[in-house]
């Protein structure tokens, strides 16, 4: 049994949540982001800035305009002198992390109320943001050369899995389908328009299997959470879900040093996250689930074990995904068709939010209990998965 | 740093040995003395025994194609005089894999597991690296 077991389960909740409405923003530096996000989510809890004792952001990509101590320079920006700071930086899954270390910091008493943001300006920033997966020293002198890009590793993924288990084109195309049709409830999505998967599979090749539209949007835009204790979320001013589960895990930098192209990390930070929450895949009838291409939602939702090895095909070809499926994921249009500015995970986390207390601005499903929530980090290098519910 | 600049490697003690021997045509590996596994990329230490020493041995050549992808768009300056261009994960017959490009070998011919031999391209000017093709 992993020490997750003795996460403490309910412990803590996401009493305010905001995400900016920004998705185009040129000329706006991403720490403003920040401190509008920050305000956005302070506000929604009822909160003010003198009730912070906790901070967790990084800005490290040069989109997020952070250099050295990233966090400490954000933090100094908005005005935050915090007891507590985590910059843990583990690509897009990182905010989830910082929910569960948040937890935990205030179960240890190192903070009381710790605010979670995360801004950048992945579409308008000027400086040419290289997207190689390291510099071209140390490990990455072997692998830089070659020009893996993010989306060609993703790609070298999606090939091997076509490889190994059948999986069509046409059916990774549906997930952009279905992220669309949620999006176009959604008004502050980044594209509404409704899209086939003839779209999908007509729209200009990038890196085989994958088009254009197998990506994410680029945004600008940013979001922020608060984190409290579960007692003084009755003193917020509305309150919010508990956080019942975590678990976070890495699984390598190169891709060529993926165990196994076919399965993701999130097979053990889902597995953690379960555990520590005492739920399996069964309960779960929503989820959030990092979208950077549509071949990140595939694997991931295998390894988490919503679907048995191989069978994902069938499962997106069959509807599972939609609203009347056995798990829609991304109400809002996710980072398919509503935001994605370099890093998921905070939007992610505030739909999970947005969801659990019946105001999605994409689709609202009936009372969920409870939703998940997966971030993917890097060249599917680190996951992290979060288990939210309304608390009983 | 000019954009160029950033994607050529900056060597140190243990991969200078690696890039010298790939401009003479050998492809270099590591193995473990203790297990006798193998091990890329090339480090001064054993994954996951930090305090043992790997040695170096020429590795056979022999490979299969574990995953490529062919790379049709590219923002990246370096790269679009290239596009398209095949870039790979190869498994070496010796057990690790690589990140490498898939050369002479036309798209509707690709195929995972398919039998590769190593060949040395001048990759970017002065920069010799290990690429595939088919046996």
């Amino acid at each position: 049994m992993s020490s997750y077991d003795s996460f403490p389960r309910g412990s803590a909740c996401i009493v305010g949540a905001y995400e900016s409405p920004r998705r185009k923003a040129p000329n706006i530096h991403p720490f403003q982001i920040h401190a509008e996000v920050i305000a956005g989510a302070l506000a929604d809890a009822g909160l003010t800035i003198a009730d912070v004792d906790g901070f967790a952001t990084a800005a490290s990509f040069p989109a997020e305009a952070g250099w050295q101590l990233s966090a400490v320079e954000v933090a100094e920006y908005v005005g935050l002198r915090p007891s507590w700071l985590c910059s843990t930086d583990i690509g897009g899954a990182m905010t989830l992390s910082h929910v569960g270390n948040a937890v935990a910091a205030i179960r240890a008493g190192l903070c009381k109320v710790a605010v979670i943001s995360y801004a950048a300006s992945g579409r308008s920033w000027r400086l040419p943001a290289s997207d190689f997966n390291t510099g071209p020293t140390g490990p990455g002198q072997y692998e830089v050369p070659y020009g893996v890009s993010t989306i060609s590793a993703y790609a070298l993924a999606a090939t091997r899995y076509m490889h190994q288990f059948g999986l069509k084109p046409e059916q990774l195309a549906q997930i952009a389908v279905q992220m669309r049709a949620y999006a176009s409830r959604n008004p502050q999505a980044m594209y509404r328009d409704l899209i086939t998967v003839d779209d999908v599979l007509s729209s200009p090749m990038i890196s085989t299997p994958l088009h254009k539209l197998d990506c994410c949007v680029v945004t600008d835009s940013g979001g922020a959470i608060i984190v409290t204790s579960r007692e003084q979320a009755r003193d917020t001013r509305r309150g919010g879900p508990a956080v019942l589960g975590f678990g976070e895990a890495i699984s390598h930098g190169q891709i060529n040093q993926m165990a196994d192209l076919t399965t993701t990390a999130a097979e053990y930070s889902g597995r953690r996250a379960f555990a520590s929450a005492g739920l399996g895949p069964q309960d779960i009838r929503v989820a959030q689930i990092y979208d950077s291409f549509t071949i990140t939602v595939a694997l991931t939702l295998e390894a988490l074990g919503f679907v048995k090895r191989g069978e994902i095909g069938d499962f997106i070809a069959s509807g599972q995904l939609g609203p009347e499926g056995r798990l829609p994921i991304n109400t809002d249009g996710g980072g398919l068709s509503s935001n994605h500015s370099g890093r998921r995970g905070m939007y992610a986390v505030i739909e999970a939010v947005r969801q659990l207390r019946g105001e999605s601005p994409g689709l609202q499903l009936r009372s969920p209990e409870l939703c998940l929530v997966n971030g993917t980090g890097g060249w599917l290098s680190a996951t992290a998965t979060l288990i939210l519910g309304n608390a009983a | 740093m000019t954009e160029m600049d950033s994607i050529l490697p900056v060597q140190d003690a243990v991969s200078t040995v690696w890039f010298e021997a790939a401009r003479n045509g050998t492809l270099l590996l590591q193995r473990d003395p203790a297990s006798g596994r193998f091990q890329y990329y090339p480090r001064a230490h054993v994954v996951g025994a930090p305090d043992r020493e790997p040695e170096w041995v020429e590795a056979s050549g022999a490979a299969t194609l574990h995953s490529y992808t062919i790379v049709k768009r590219s923002v990246h300056p370096q790269f679009v005089s290239f596009v398209p261009f095949t870039l790979a994960v190869v498994e070496l017959a010796e057990g690790p894999r690589m990140t490498s490009w898939i050369v002479d070998v036309p798209e509707e011919e690709l195929r995972c597991d398919m039998s590769l031999t190593v060949v040395f391209r001048e990759i970017h000017p002065g920069l010799i690296m290990p690429c595939f093709t088919k046996v």
